[in-house]
């Protein structure tokens, strides 16, 4: 394989990916493009389909229909190429709860030619596990750890972690997302993150796409989405009748004269109509991360009831 | 709910409602079928064990149907990191004494079982005019219960100990139930006296189970600790991996072995030497029963086969989640899913070998005990045992026998594990349910040939065609999984030819069994080829790999 | 250097950085000439993205405020920083509202906050040296 393309190349690829369980349509009409050597984050709520999407990229589920390809491959038709150069961490961290820690690197590690002795050791004294625990014996933060290892001790390519700090005290959660920030520090990493924690996908991520309801609804890069979305609070003249209607406005909130929208796009253009309904804009900031989904997410929403 | 003791047999009752309401309406349903049959064949059912005499298996869905009243009073949840767990621990934080909690699910336990036995004896056999003995049978199921929740309780901390005393006594009471139930039976007394020690032990074992489940409630009884720590490094030292595996296919075939190969290659030994152990029982049935010695000889053989194929099932099935699909940890190994069932394959085939060999010293030992001798009262199937022990050709005949049913025995885990690897609780239940429907038919329509030799020349050319429709299916079958498994790459050339290979050498095994049957047995050929043919190995070796790729990626 | 970075309020994660770097260097804690650390160091501090500390470092070399020397690291720049006047006038508008907005609703007049600014100024002069 020639080094160059693979390096052009993006490390994953949905393109079209719709996925239907029984009646739920789990996926619809995903399109996805991961470039390598960057940290993807994909938020939405429990349910939103970010784990049946990973299941995609692991070839744990089979496209129903569209494509998935990672490293430029069908992780279906080809799944040890696909397996041998990404680690995972399920959500559910399901480590056979028999085995010791020790005996997990080993096994672990007769998996992957290219198993980082060295590393992993490091790895395990940094995050202050015995090799004689029994991983039934673990605490919630130590299994979260011990996942993590076996993911990163052969320096996979991809890095692949599904809600990696569910349920985890902020202590565990920062190891791994320091774990995630080093990951990506090697030239030419990449990783994909599935979280709700909106404030650590804005922390560690530089691409983010948001998904409701089995749709992606806004992808990109982080710091465009933030350019592009506005929070304004108006204040009217009058109060108005029913609730004042803006271009582009995703959210508003407030009653009496004194009313916030969050909004995308032009923001002059919003300026200039809630001018003509009679109102001046008394303050203005960049939303959260937060606030952007909350808004987006509402929109989808309501916009699926009519 | 206004009782604790409503709210624990609710509890029991609707768990596993669909389930039991199935059991329930299993028993009028059997008594209609077996009264249809009644009426069908009249003239068959003279003599009280008539219909026994018939149809034996009429008996299986009354022994399911206890093992799965048993299953229901353990009343114990799977806990997913801890695993089988004893009495279920919701229940410590109700405001009830241990005493009480224990008492309720005695009295529903011991209430259910002499239910669902009276249930199947006057409902369902009696007007079909078989006749139980009732006294101590009852006595006896009552007992057992207590003892399973005794033992399923108490014994929580050592899930090992347990297992072990769950599966000898269930072997010890089983037969003896079954004994027992039969009218003016009494072998030597010995029976009847093992009933009224048990009987006699009941109050004290209940005791001991109150105080073990009071015990667990504080937490587990403290002596035990320093015990099982002891126990766990002795266990540790032994079976502790301390080296690096020399490859990927070296650590899953750790894996395998570790959890469920050494346990595989138990079970084989303990199944293979329980069915030589009870063939005194089976020669004693098999005469009131109508069967020849033969039939008793053959089925200390066929009785692996079966083990074998659920040994399967638990080989396929991952070993530490309560979901039976494969789960992300075996998922995501870079591995071929081919590779994998290879090693499966290799796994099952290592604990068969070293199964039988294992039940080879037991076997001997069991044979050479004179009172197991003395024990089959059947003359014909002392001669049996004569020829074997005797005659040159009868030890070269035992000898290729052995060969074949320990090759049968890995084919039955083909199966199984064939089976499994699909990961679908329904697909699953179905094939076993198809699998083992088959058995039921074809032994109940070789007894009934048996009894009718007269029949047997009209019908052999239709048996006889319909054999070749079967192997014709069986080995197209085998040509399409693997024609699919080289298309979709599942399986490298050259794991193909091992594929092929094992085939083959399991084929010629079956072929080498047949011979043996038809050279020395009295059986009619065309039963003993219809036997042969459903043991015919058919695409399963390639068909595992499909349905593992289908597990992995759904 | 001891930066904090929040993510709830809204200001993008390397404006903070950059702002923070501005303060230390503006209060004396970061002297002319003095290194940064490494990007991927600060990332793992700060635990963000090694991207996003890069882009804070670009933005402050861009506005002159340190320099990047090939091969060896970022330090503060010795000239300080020639924000433009308008810029600076722009950050500084913000804080006076707000202050003002502050000291109106605590009833401070004027006089007693310019001569509390004056105070505060004399503080920090003495502490720098």
């Amino acid at each position: 394989m020639n080094t160059t393309d693979t390096h052009s190349k993006p490390v994953i690829e949905v393109e079209a990916l719709s996925r239907r369980f029984d009646l739920k349509l789990a996926l619809n009409d995903i399109h996805l493009t991961v470039p390598r050597g960057c940290v993807f984050g994909l938020v939405g709520e429990n349910g939103a389909g970010k784990t049946t999407l990973i299941k995609h990229l692991l070839g744990l589920l089979k496209a129903q229909s569209g494509t998935v390809r990672v490293f430029g491959l069908d992780p279906v038709a080809a799944p040890v190429d696909v397996l041998g150069r990404l680690g995972y961490v399920s959500e559910q961290r399901d480590l056979p709860g028999w085995m010791r820690v020790d005996e997990l690197l080993r096994y672990t590690a007769a998996f992957y030619p290219r198993w980082d002795h060295g590393y992993a050791e490091q790895l395990r004294r940094e995050f202050v596990l015995e090799p004689d625990a029994r991983i039934r014996n673990l605490s919630r933060g130590e299994l979260a750890k011990a996942g993590l290892l076996v993911a990163l001790a052969h320096r996979p390519e991809l890095l692949v972690l599904d809600e990696p700090s569910s349920g985890l005290d902020p202590v565990v959660r920062r190891d791994i997302l320091e774990a995630i920030i080093r990951t990506v520090a090697d030239e030419g990493r990449t990783v994909f993150f599935s979280s709700h924690l909106l404030d650590e996908v804005e922390r560690v991520s530089d691409r983010l796409a948001m998904m409701v309801e089995g749709r992606v609804i806004l992808s990109g890069r982080l710091e465009e989405i933030r350019a592009n979305h506005h929070q304004l609070t108006l204040r009217f003249n009058a109060v108005p009748i029913v609730p004042p209607e803006l271009p582009g406005v995703l959210r508003l909130t407030g009653a009496g004269q004194e009313w916030t929208v969050i909004a995308n796009g032009a923001r002059a253009e919003l300026v200039e109509a809630a001018g003509r309904l009679g109102a001046k804009v008394v303050a203005e900031r960049s939303p959260s991360l937060d606030e952007i989904f909350v808004a987006r997410a509402s929109v989808k929403k309501s916009g699926a009831q009519n | 709910m206004r009782t604790p003791a409503l709210a624990i047999g609710w509890s029991l009752w609707a768990r596993h409602r669909t389930a039991n309401g199935l059991l329930l309406a299993a028993i009028p349903f059997c008594a209609l079928l077996y009264r249809a049959f009644f009426a069908l064949i009249p003239e068959r059912l003279a003599g009280g064990q008539g219909f026994l005499r018939e149809l034996p298996l009429t008996l299986l869905p009354m022994a399911l149907s206890f093992i799965w009243v048993f299953y229901v009073c353990g009343q114990t949840e799977n806990d997913a990191r801890k695993g089988f767990t004893g009495f279920p621990e919701r229940l410590f934080v109700l405001p009830v004494r241990t005493v009480g909690l224990v008492a309720w699910h005695t009295l529903f336990g011991v209430a259910a079982i002499v239910f669902v036995h009276l249930a199947w004896a006057w409902l369902v056999f009696r007007p079909v005019g078989v006749h139980f003995e009732m006294r101590w049978p009852l006595l006896l199921s009552a007992s057992a219960m207590m003892l399973f929740q005794g033992a399923v309780w108490g014994l929580a901390s050592f899930p090992w100990v347990r297992t072990v005393a769950l599966v000898a006594g269930g072997l010890a009471i089983g037969p003896l139930l079954v004994v027992t139930s039969i009218p003016g039976f009494d072998a030597h007394g010995l029976a009847p006296a093992c009933v009224e020690g048990t009987v006699a032990a009941m109050p004290l074992i209940w005791v001991i189970t109150v105080m073990l489940v009071a015990a667990e409630r504080r937490g587990g009884w403290q002596p035990w600790r320093p015990m099982r720590r002891f126990a766990q490094r002795i266990f540790d030292r032994a079976i502790r991996r301390r080296s690096s595996f020399a490859s990927a296919s070296g650590a899953l075939a750790w894996f395998e072995w570790r959890r469920k190969g050494w346990l595989v290659m138990a079970a084989v030994a303990v199944g293979v030497a329980g069915a030589v152990l009870m063939l005194p029982v089976h020669a004693l049935l098999g005469g009131p029963m109508g069967l020849p010695p033969w039939a008793t000889l053959l089925q200390a053989f066929v009785w692996p086969l079966f083990i074998g194929a659920c040994l399967g099932w638990f080989l396929a099935r991952p070993d530490f989640s309560g979901d039976i699909a494969l789960p992300p940890f075996h998922a995501i190994k870079p591995m071929s899913s081919g590779q994998i069932v290879l090693i499966k394959l290799r796994v099952a085939m290592a604990a068969t070998v070293a199964g039988w060999v294992l039940a080879l010293p037991l076997t001997l030992a069991i044979t050479i005990w004179p009172k197991w001798a003395e024990l089959c009262h059947n003359e014909e199937f002392q001669e049996v045992l004569r020829w074997i022990r005797t005659d040159g050709s009868g030890a070269w005949w035992l000898a290729g026998m052995v060969a074949v049913t320990m090759v049968m025995t890995w084919q039955g885990m083909v199966e199984g594990i064939s089976i499994g690897l699909t990961g679908r609780v329904k697909l699953i239940g179905w094939m076993t349910a198809i699998r083992l429907a088959s058995i039921v038919a074809v032994v109940s329509v070789c007894l009934w040939w048996h009894r009718r030799p007269e029949l047997l020349p009209r019908v052999a050319p239709w048996i006889y065609a319909g054999l070749v429709l079967v192997m014709i299916w069986k080995t197209a079958g085998l040509i399409r999984s693997l024609g699919e498994v080289r298309r979709r790459g599942l399986w490298t050339a050259k794991q193909l030819r091992l594929g092929v290979g094992l085939w083959s050498g399991v084929a010629a095994a079956m072929v080498l069994g047949t011979a043996l049957i038809l050279w020395k047995v009295p059986v009619a050929t065309p039963l003993v080829l219809l036997g042969a043919v459903c043991l015919w190995p058919g695409g399963h070796i390639a068909q595992g790999v499909i349905h593992l790729a289908g597990n992995r990626h759904r | 250097m001891q930066l904090h970075i929040s993510t709830h309020d809204g200001v993008p994660v390397y404006l903070q950085i950059v702002n923070q770097v501005k303060y230390l260097v503006a209060a004396g804690r970061l002297a002319p000439g003095e290194e940064l650390p490494p990007i991927r160091t600060l990332a793992g501090q700060l635990v963000v993205n090694p991207n996003t500390v890069a882009r804070a470092y670009l933005e402050l070399e861009r506005e002159g405020l340190v320099d990047k020397r090939h091969g060896s690291g970022t330090y503060v720049s010795k000239e300080g920083s020639p924000l433009a006047r308008r810029e600076r006038r722009k950050i500084l508008v913000q804080r006076v509202d707000a202050l003002l907005a502050e000291a109106r609703h605590l009833d401070v007049d004027l006089g007693e906050l310019t001569t509390l600014l004056r105070e505060r100024h004399q503080t920090l002069d003495t502490d720098r040296k």
